[in-house]
């Protein structure tokens, strides 16, 4: 009994069957290397079959009936052509060049079973060996088959996942992604990184990611630092300008993460980024207007609707004495002094509410010492984007200065009216003492009027130094210009000496009195004769003293008068008077000369 | 303090720095028949009150400086020289009525010599 040995369903009917009736003759008579053959496929634990014989007559083991499916059991001795009738067409070619002695080999071919009950998708490779005899002469042909399923399903499913990958990948459009090996050169570049950076990816495929920077960053080395700190770190920052491919700079917001293989190893980097500008740009107009309220000097702050301040600014810190101060727990009312808190919230506020806007004059209350620093204080209502009141927004100016110089110009009005009275009451003794001593109405007009221009000048000259002192030479020039040519007919020499104003007008006067007398009856009277004006500083410190002096030449002789004048009078009494000094008059023949000698403090000011 | 008698005579004391403005004030009264005595400081007229008794008028210009200034001076006056004819003048804001001493008459700057006569004839003489 051929094949005795064998075990299986197939090895019973190989046994079984009817050979006889077949091509290949009773198994007895079967030749030697069919026998091995079929023995060996019997044994083998994988699918095998045999086509032998010109009849192509089919042998195969219980591995194969899976393949065979409903083919099974009526295929065993038949045609293997016949059995594959369904793809014979396919298969003539391949058996045909078998019996001519040609090895073919199928990698791949995809069979449905039902071997486990279902409907399976399988696949083998099968390999149609040429069977020879010892003369040469093709007998047959053995095919083992060799299961592919599990490597070609797996394969599949790489190359699934990679095309589901790089979908997700693309998908992301909003986000770059783009993947590069160790030395920044890309491998992979998202359809993100071509609507953000306008690179198609074949244009950027083995490019370094250098072109992505602006000039100053590959300067600074920025895409090495990113691989080193995505290397180093984990991760790499990528927050910074970028350039397009149309030269266009973008703000980015993203990172640069090492890639890893299955060892942990990094082969390469990812980098994903973000087109952030629009964000950037409104980031940076928020914060200019951040940098407004923070740089004014004005008191900036802001409380919501219950009064509760959520921010103010440095200058109103220092305003209020709150430096470093946590400002959450105060409310609108603690900027205020107990007396005002009532006007905030009676007046101010609802104000606010029904008008839109409160501005007046009221008093902040400093935190650390209580003092009370006037102010102009605007408060507005602060809406949401949609119109709805979410707090109050104040501007609010320091007053401090503004009232300092309006209580100094309060000060400058009483003083200026105290001078003014002064002046008038000077004035008044003057025009008395002129109306009392005039021979005549004619007389005392004119002599009046002249003396009120002295004063006048005078004044000039006080004005101008805020009545504080006047320049000795400029009130004598003044002084003295109505009543000759100064340089030639009156000659000025003398120091620097600022007077005091209280002497000021007297001394004005005194001069004019001198000319009046000088071209009445002295120098100035014809046309060659001079006066010399001068004065001295003598001495040093408190003991210094000022000398004046006034000379007249070239008059008509000179004797003292009969009966001395107001004019006269007003010279010496008033000079020793305001002067605190010596006063002297002398009518010499060849020319009338006046002397004054006082110590310097009491007729100038020292400084400047 | 029994010892001022100013009673009847016609004497007056000008108290007043501004020596423009004082020796108007001197002329006026001269021209009267006065006698007038001058001071530009309260240190000036301290001396010469403690020098006469018969002074009946003093005229004191508030902003006088020394030792007192011209409203002091003025209470001075009142005290030591009870019924003496007291003005107060003063270019400044107004000095109010219970600042001044009794029955001092206060004379906003300029004044009006000829009303100050006036006053001075209308006054009672006093014991």
């Amino acid at each position: 009994m051929r094949f005795r040995d064998h075990k299986g369903e197939q090895a019973d009917r190989v046994r079984g069957h009817e050979w006889s009736a077949t091509p290949l003759g009773a198994l007895d008579r079967w030749p030697p290397e069919l026998r091995t053959l079929v023995g060996l496929m019997l044994t083998a634990n994988q699918p095998m079959f045999i086509v032998w014989g010109e009849a192509q007559t089919l042998l195969y083991n219980d591995q194969l009936r899976p393949i065979l499916g409903d083919k099974h059991p009526g295929a065993l001795g038949r045609p293997f052509l016949d059995v594959w009738s369904d793809v014979a067409d396919d298969m003539r070619p391949i058996v045909e060049a078998a019996y001519a002695g040609t090895v073919t080999h199928m990698d791949d071919i995809t069979l449905f079973t039902d071997r486990n009950g279902y409907d399976e998708e399988t696949h083998f490779s099968f390999s149609f060996n040429p069977i020879r005899n010892d003369d040469g002469e093709v007998l047959g042909f053995f095919c083992p088959c060799i299961e592919t399923t599990q490597a070609v399903i797996a394969a599949r499913t790489i190359r699934e996942n990679n095309v589901r990958n790089r979908q997700i990948v693309d998908s992301a459009t909003d986000y770059a992604i783009i993947a590069t090996d160790l030395t920044g050169q890309v491998t992979t570049w998202n359809e993100g990184a071509r609507r953000i950076l306008g690179w198609t990816e074949a244009e950027m495929l083995g490019q370094t990611l250098e072109r992505l920077f602006t000039p100053e960053d590959r300067e600074l080395g920025r895409l090495e630092k990113e691989m080193q700190d995505a290397l180093g770190q984990g991760r790499g920052n990528d927050e910074r300008w970028h350039v397009r491919k149309n030269g266009e700079r973008f703000w980015a917001a993203g990172e640069m993460t090492p890639l890893l293989d299955g060892e942990q190893t990094a082969v390469g980097f990812v980098k994903v980024l973000r087109d952030q500008s629009v964000q950037r740009l409104a980031e940076e107009e928020r914060d200019r207007f951040v940098r407004l309220a923070e740089n004014s000097t004005d008191f900036v702050g802001m409380a919501d609707t219950q009064g509760r301040v959520f921010y103010i600014n440095d200058a109103a810190r220092r305003l209020v004495g709150l430096e470093d101060a946590d400002i959450t727990k105060l409310v609108i009312a603690d900027f205020f002094p107990p007396e005002q808190i009532e006007i905030v919230a009676q007046t101010v506020l609802p104000t606010v509410a029904h008008d839109g806007h409160w501005a007046g004059e009221l008093s902040f209350r400093h935190f650390s010492t209580g003092e009370l620093i006037p102010v102009l204080y605007s408060v507005f209502p602060i809406t949401d984007a949609a119109g709805a009141l979410i707090g109050y927004g104040t501007v609010t100016r320091d007053y401090r200065e503004l009232k300092r110089a309006e209580s100094e110009m309060q000060l400058l009005n009483g003083e200026l009216a105290h001078r003014l009275k002064n002046v008038l009451a000077v004035v008044q003794s003057i025009s008395q003492q002129t109306l009392r001593t005039a021979p005549n109405m004619a007389s005392a007009s004119s002599d009046l009027g002249a003396r009120l221009v002295a004063l006048g000048a005078a004044t000039d000259v006080l004005t101008g130094s805020s009545w504080r002192s006047a320049d000795l030479g400029e009130v004598a020039m003044r002084a003295l210009a109505p009543h000759g040519a100064i340089g030639e007919r009156i000659l000025l020499d003398g120091p620097r000496v600022n007077l005091k104003a209280e002497v000021t007008v007297a001394f004005a006067l005194a001069l004019h009195e001198l000319a009046t007398n000088a071209a009445k009856y002295g120098a100035l009277s014809n046309d060659r004769g001079t006066v010399t004006f001068g004065w001295n500083v003598a001495g040093g410190g408190d003991d210094s003293t000022l000398s004046i002096c006034w000379r007249e030449q070239g008059g008509p002789p000179v004797s003292p008068p009969q009966r001395k004048g107001f004019g006269s009078i007003l010279i010496e009494r008033s000079l020793k008077s305001y002067f605190r000094g010596k006063a002297a008059t002398h009518y010499k023949p060849e020319g009338l000369s006046f002397e004054l000698e006082a110590r310097l403090s009491d007729a100038a000011t020292t400084g400047e | 303090m029994g010892q001022s008698k100013p009673i009847g005579s016609n004497t007056v004391l000008i108290v007043e720095p501004e020596a423009l403005v004082r020796f108007d004030m001197i002329a006026f009264f001269e021209e009267r028949g006065w006698r007038v005595y001058e001071a530009e400081n309260a240190d000036q007229a301290m001396d010469i009150l403690d020098e006469r008794n018969d002074i009946r008028v003093v005229l004191i210009d508030a902003m006088v400086s020394g030792r007192m200034d011209g409203l002091k001076l003025a209470h001075y006056v009142r005290e030591r020289f009870p019924p003496t004819l007291l003005f107060v003048v003063s270019g400044d804001a107004p000095v109010p009525q219970e600042a001044l001493p009794q029955k001092a008459t206060f004379l906003p700057k300029p004044f009006d010599l000829h009303r100050v006569m006036r006053q001075i004839e209308q006054s009672p003489v006093t014991p």
